[in-house]
C-alpha cells in the first residue's frame, strides 16, 4: 500500500471494518511512515471530536407527546373513514380491503369476504390495494367463475392488463353481473418484477330477479 | 366495514413498537440537521404524523433505523426547499481552535471553555460543507450510522459512499485549517 491508499482507508481502519489482510498491510506501512502516522492521528482526533459534539436533550415528555399526537391523528382518520363507509353503503357498493402488498416479499393467496348478489344484478366491487411504494408496470389478472361477467367484457372469464400502482391506496372498481345462479371465486392477481400476490373473493349469485344497473367500467381508477 | 377499517389503520401496536425506540435517535439527527431544539422536535413530530398515516412503510422496512433516518432527511430537505431557506442553522461563532487543538484535546480531559470553542470551530467547519457531505459526516461520525446503513439512507453504493466520506473529511480538515490565520490574528490583536 502507498500513502494515498493508506489515507483513503483510514476511516475503515479506525472503524475496524478492514479485512485482516488490509489491516496488517496498513499496520506495517504505518510503522515506517511518519506522514501516515500523522494523518492517522489527525483523523482520529477529528473523529473523536465529531463524536463528542453535544446536542441538548429533547424537552420533557417529547416521546410520549409525539406518539400521542400520532395516535390522535389516526383516530381522526378512522372516524372519517367510518363516515365514508356509511356513504358508500348508501350506494350499495361493496368494498373489499385486500391488505398491504409488500413487493419485497413473496406473497401467497389471501382469502377475503363473500359477496352476495342476485342473478342479473350488477354490483360494484372495489378492491383497495395499499402499496408501500410506487410500482410501474404491474400486471393485473382477473379470473371470474363461469356465469359471472365483468361489465364491458362479455363472455370473458379471464382478463389481464398492465397498469401502475402508486404508493398508498389504489382502488380497482369492478362491475360484476351474475348471469346465472352460482357460487365461485373472483381471483385477482397482481405481479411485479417476478413477485406475485393473489386475492380471492367468494361470490354467491342467488336466483332472484334484480334490476340491472348499467354503469361503465373504468380501469383508470387503478392509478 | 371492519375489514376496511383495520386495513387502513394497520397494526398500530406493532407499528409503535418499531417506531418508539428510534424517537430519541431521530430527535438527535433532526437536531443535527436543524440546529434548534424546537425545530428538531417539530421535524420529528411531522415525520411521525406522516408515518402514522402510512404505517405500512415502516412495518415493511427491512432496516427500520436507516429507513427512518432516510425518511427524516428527505422530510428535512423537502422542508428547506419549501421554505427556501439555508439549511443547517447551527452555531456559526468563529472559534479559535484548530486541528492541532483537536489533537491535543483528544489526549486531555475535557475543559469546559476549550471544549466549547473546539465544538464551535468544528460546527463552523461542518457548516461550510455541501449539504450531502455534511449530512454524511454527521450521520456517520456524529450519530454513529454505519456506512452500510448509510447506503440505504443515501441510496448510494458502499464504495461511492466511502469515497464521498473521504472527500468530506478532507474538505472538513481544510475548512478547519483555513480558520488558523484568523485565529492567529485574533490572538495578536487581543
Amino acid at each position: 500500500m502507498n500513502c494515498e491508499n493508506i489515507q483513503n482507508n483510514i476511516n475503515d481502519y479506525l472503524n475496524h471494518t478492514l479485512q485482516s489482510q488490509g489491516r496488517d498491510s496498513m499496520d506495517s506501512h504505518l510503522e515506517n511512515c511518519g506522514t501516515c502516522q500523522a494523518a492517522l492521528a489527525e483523523y482520529a482526533a477529528l473523529k473523536e471530536q465529531l463524536a463528542k459534539l453535544s446536542a441538548p436533550a429533547a424537552t420533557q415528555g417529547f416521546n410520549a407527546r409525539v406518539m400521542r399526537r400520532g395516535r390522535e391523528q389516526t383516530q381522526i382518520g378512522a372516524t372519517r373513514l367510518r363516515a365514508v363507509g356509511g356513504m358508500l353503503g348508501a350506494f350499495l357498493m361493496v368494498i373489499v380491503a385486500v391488505g398491504v402488498w409488500n413487493p419485497t416479499k413473496h406473497e401467497n393467496s389471501t382469502a377475503l369476504q363473500t359477496i352476495s348478489m342476485q342473478v342479473f344484478e350488477t354490483k360494484t366491487i372495489s378492491l383497495a390495494f395499499n402499496s408501500p411504494i410506487d410500482m410501474d408496470g404491474v400486471t393485473f389478472t382477473l379470473q371470474l367463475p363461469e356465469g359471472m361477467e365483468l361489465e364491458g367484457h362479455p363472455a370473458q372469464t379471464q382478463l389481464a392488463w398492465t397498469n401502475n400502482l402508486r404508493q398508498g391506496r389504489n382502488i380497482m372498481n369492478l362491475k360484476l353481473k351474475g348471469k346465472e345462479q352460482l357460487q365461485g371465486e373472483l381471483i385477482a392477481r397482481i405481479e411485479h418484477k417476478g413477485l406475485e400476490r393473489e386475492f380471492r373473493v367468494s361470490l354467491k349469485v342467488d336466483a332472484v330477479n334484480g334490476a340491472e344497473i348499467d354503469l361503465p367500467v373504468d380501469f383508470s381508477n387503478i392509478s | 366495514m371492519a375489514n376496511i377499517l383495520n386495513f387502513f389503520r394497520g397494526n398500530t401496536s406493532q407499528f409503535e413498537q418499531i417506531l418508539e425506540p428510534h424517537l430519541k435517535g431521530l430527535y438527535h439527527l433532526a437536531y443535527r440537521f436543524t440546529g434548534q431544539q424546537h425545530d428538531a422536535e417539530d421535524l420529528v413530530q411531522d415525520l411521525v404524523l406522516k408515518l402514522y398515516q402510512k404505517q405500512s412503510g415502516l412495518l415493511n422496512a427491512e432496516e427500520p433505523r436507516s429507513w427512518l433516518a432516510r425518511s427524516l432527511r428527505n422530510l428535512y430537505i423537502d422542508s428547506i426547499r419549501k421554505e427556501n431557506r439555508t439549511p443547517h442553522g447551527h452555531l456559526h461563532e468563529a472559534g479559535t481552535e484548530t486541528l492541532n487543538a483537536l489533537e491535543d484535546m483528544a489526549h486531555q480531559p475535557d475543559s469546559g471553555l476549550a471544549r466549547n470553542q473546539v465544538q464551535a470551530e468544528l460546527i463552523s467547519a461542518l457548516n461550510e460543507l455541501k449539504q450531502e457531505q455534511r449530512d454524511l459526516v454527521i450521520m456517520h461520525d456524529v450519530e454513529g450510522y454505519t456506512l452500510n446503513e448509510l447506503t440505504h439512507v443515501f441510496d448510494t453504493p458502499l464504495g461511492t459512499l466511502k469515497s464521498r466520506l473521504h472527500r468530506a473529511h478532507q474538505r472538513l480538515k481544510k475548512n478547519l485549517k483555513k480558520m488558523e490565520p484568523s485565529a492567529n490574528n485574533m490572538r495578536v490583536s487581543g
